[in-house]
């Protein structure tokens, strides 16, 4: 079988014999034994939405040409896509509710676990959305935000659009997606009806049940928009942190507790509880304490807050427990593998799972709520030191290396870095910049691992050949992780990789904004759910050059995408103007419509459009010429 | 389904498989007493081991014998009758899967890796008649893809389970060697 090289990350590669040795199947042993996988999911062509089926069309023309209830290809791709969207939609709003229903907490009173740590950016908030916030308590304006921003889960009218996809986009986005029907009224609503309209004899047009999927995408956006948000009122806005990045990062000598998911509801108050309960860990015999940290999103949230260092990303999580170094793992919600707990099992290491709709069979569960969050944690925190008295010292294994990472950039860090050159036009720079070719565009680096790709590679490929043609580099989520723990979030990565004019500017900035050096090559936004920074990012220069964003020379590159909640932020990209690259083979080629609305025709109706390319020297090429073809069309 | 031939053999259009392994399935079940739903539901571990599907390169396709013209298989069984070319059934190169020994003998033979050794389970009657007192020993039987022997129809036709699987009719029964040896070159020996 053609084997492919498994990770770029010298951790990994560390740890990958040592787990062989000890019997433990990884995620790409398992991807092996997977091998060969099916075609017809591939392509998207088996459909098991009703139990008449499973149904598979035979792209190559000698078997079926339509499933039994009579779907065409392009109706089977296109409802199944559709669905992928709506779960990711889903995925990433059930994580912005359970902030929302926190801030409603504070503001009704009914906690004292969670405070508005921003009271400014609760504000500001409140004015974006409309509400007056003059001389209101503050917990009264939390319970408006918190009420108002709910209602994007609970409008009936459906001619309204969400408060929160309609606040942050440019007008004439608004009007567009208004237009073609993908606004949504109701992240929900959407959803369910995404779900209804595909259920067996309904909506078989390709066309509709793609802008309905859209629908479901922008719904994505919505609720990634205001949980990103109102977490940074509830934890704080993030600001530049210098930190670490690697697996190196787990210390012998302490008690390490990895926090592994997305929501930081859980990881700040595990981040707060641990240094109350240093002391006892010492007691336990760990000189230094405590060790948090993070693994995939949750270890973005407490890097850019608490500087956390980020143990790794997605896919080898499990590679963590490898280390014979992690006292407990301590998850919440999406993309845990259940795999960690039989890994768990060949160690010492506590798996514990935290969230009532997210357990693992064999995990211990530690359930957390707003309310009993503080014993929890200790719970929590407790369980890790007595595991930590049962390491087997002969299997610890702890890579030696990490790297240097600054990450904490918000859309505010960025534009407050940007006020130290210009106080009262801080976004000016940046334009002077683009305008003048030193910038020659944005690239925002999003979404996971995915085995099909050997780990990191996507990322750190393109990232470097853009950055040598002076292309500015943002990264959220896996992505974040895969280029942090590649060292391209330092300052010397800029020297050594920066084209020389973004070199210039860079430094002029991190000069400017006493870094005593460049900002770093890429620019950590946070985790997959903080992509909407980006766009904050991208409207205010829209908005302040009086265009729609698919005229500015902005592009997303996900080369390593699995998810469905990646599925859903590339197409929110794409709906929203942003060219999007997809690194992996989308399972949407069975249907040739399906693939050219997503990679052709949409660039008419939203600007944005789909490049799949696996090819990464090509694909970052792809990303360039699409930057050069913007900066034409705004004549710069 | 296909008339009589000599030497006939499964042939996979390696550009029209989809890697969907349904070809693996429907020759476990059509070489088990049970169909897959009633294998599944009453827990009976079929054993897919006549084809297996391989990818090479970006490429999907089906391994298994090709009822070679000079079959070493047939040489190297140590055993009468358990190894025979069926001249009146296509050619095929079928083993005798009761009074087969388990002794490698043929899978070592195979230039082609088309025999697989597969694990018997023990009979619980004997183990429990042996009272204990008989060393226990593994024991295996070759298996290998015999064209659906016991499927041939009244009316002499072939009903492969794998073809008649197919969704996309990638496999066909044919007898042409530039198909041999094509199926050859995709394993890998040529």
């Amino acid at each position: 079988m053609n084997e492919t090289q498994k990770t770029i990350d010298p951790a990994s590669n560390f740890l990958l014999p040592i787990a062989k040795k000890a019997g433990v199947d990884t995620v790409w042993d398992r991807y092996q034994t997977m091998q060969p996988q099916c075609g017809f999911g591939q392509t998207g062509l088996c459909c098991r939405f009703c139990w008449k089926g499973p149904c598979r069309i035979d792209p190559l023309g000698n078997g079926p040409t339509h499933g039994i209830c009579g779907a065409s290809a392009d109706t089977m791709v296109a409802r199944q896509l559709a669905r992928m969207l709506a779960a990711g939609a889903a995925a990433h709003s059930e994580h912005g509710r359970h902030i929302a229903l926190t801030l409603l907490e504070i503001g009704e009173g009914n906690t004292s676990v969670y405070k508005i740590k921003d009271e400014n950016k609760l504000r500001a908030i409140a004015e974006k959305l409309h509400l007056s916030h003059e001389g209101k308590d503050i917990k009264q304006i939390a319970k408006e935000v918190a009420l108002t921003s709910l209602e994007d889960f609970s409008r009936q009218d459906n001619k309204i659009p969400c408060h929160w996809a309609k606040e942050t986009l440019p007008a004439a986005r608004v009007d567009l997606l208004m237009k073609v029907g993908a606004m949504p009224h109701n992240i929900d609503a959407v959803v369910a009806g995404i779900m209804a309209r595909t259920h067996v004899g309904c909506d078989a047009d390709a066309t509709n049940i793609l802008l309905a999927g859209l629908k479901g995408a922008m719904s994505d956006y919505t609720g990634m928009c205001l949980s990103t948000e109102l977490s940074d009122v509830l934890f704080g806005t993030p600001k530049p942190v210098v930190t670490k990045a690697s697996l190196g990062v787990l210390k012998e000598d302490a008690v390490n507790i990895a926090v592994h998911g997305h929501n930081p509801l859980l990881s700040e108050i595990v981040c707060d509880m641990a240094m109350k309960m240093n002391d006892d860990a010492k007691k336990a015999g760990a000189k230094e304490g405590i060790n948090i940290v993070g693994i995939c999103c949750t270890g973005n949230e407490v890097m850019m807050r608490h500087e956390v260092p980020l143990a790794t990303n997605y896919l080898s999580q499990e590679l963590a427990i490898v280390t014979g170094a992690v006292d407990a793992m301590v998850v919440d919600v999406q993309c845990i593998m259940p795999s960690i707990v039989k890994v768990g099992e060949c160690f010492h290491t506590e798996v514990i799972t935290t969230m009532a709709e997210n357990k693992i069979t064999g995990a211990t569960h530690v359930e957390f709520n707003e309310h009993t969050a503080l014993e929890s944690a200790k719970k929590i925190i407790n369980l890790a030191i007595n595991a930590y008295s049962r390491r087997d010292k002969d299997r610890i294994n702890i890579p030696k290396q990490y790297e240097t990472a600054i990450a904490g950039f918000s859309a505010e860090a960025i534009i407050d870095a940007l006020s130290k050159i210009d106080a009262k036009d801080p976004l000016k720079p940046l334009i002077d910049n683009i305008v003048n070719g030193n910038i020659q565009g944005i690239a925002l680096f999003a979404g996971c691992n995915n085995t099909q790709v050997t780990q990191d590679s996507g990322f750190v490929t393109i990232a470097k050949e853009l950055a040598k043609n002076n292309v500015l580099l943002l990264a959220t989520g896996c992505g974040a992780g895969a280029l942090a723990k590649s060292g391209l979030m330092n300052q010397e990565a800029t020297n050594t990789f920066a084209g020389d004019s973004l070199k210039s500017v860079l430094t002029t900035i991190g000069e400017a904004a006493g870094l005593n050096g460049p900002l770093p090559l890429v620019l950590h936004m946070g985790s997959c759910v903080d992509n909407s920074r980006s766009v904050s990012l991208a409207v205010a220069i829209a908005n302040k050059l009086g265009v729609d964003l698919d005229k500015l020379p902005l592009v997303a590159s996900a080369p390593e995408m699995m998810s469905e909640k990646a599925v859903a932020i590339g197409s929110w990209c794409v709906a929203v103007g942003i060219p999007t690259h997809v690194g992996i083979v989308p399972q949407i080629t069975g249907s040739a419509f399906v693939t050219d609305f997503l990679t052709k025709k949409a660039k008419d109706v939203f600007g944005g459009y789909f490049i799949v390319e696996t090819d990464q020297k090509k694909a970052a090429d792809k990303l360039l010429a699409v930057i050069k073809e913007r900066r034409k069309g705004l004549g710069i | 389904m296909n008339k009589l031939s000599d030497n006939l053999f499964i042939f996979i259009n390696h550009n029209e498989c989809m890697g969907c392994h349904s070809c693996e399935l429907a020759c476990a079940a059509s070489h088990s007493d049970y169909d897959i739903q009633t294998a599944v539901l009453e827990g009976i571990k079929l054993q897919p081991s006549r084809n297996t599907v391989i990818k090479v390169g970006n490429i999907t396709t089906v391994t298994q014998c090709t009822s070679c013209e000079d079959a070493p298989c047939i040489e190297s069984c140590p055993v009468d009758d358990v190894i025979d070319r069926y001249k009146d059934f296509g050619g095929v190169v079928k083993i005798d899967e009761e009074k087969c020994i388990g002794c490698k003998a043929c899978a070592k033979a195979c230039p082609y890796d088309s025999i697989n050794m597969v694990l018997v389970a023990p009979d619980p009657q004997k183990a429990l008649a042996a009272n204990g007192k008989k060393k226990k020993r593994k024991k295996f039987k070759a298996l290998k893809c015999d064209l659906c022997f016991d499927m041939i129809g009244d009316d002499n036709t072939f009903n492969c389970a794998c073809i008649e699987a197919c969704p996309t009719k990638a496999i066909i029964l044919t007898d042409k060697n530039n198909h041999r040896t094509e199926a050859h070159k995709m394993g890998g020996y040529l």
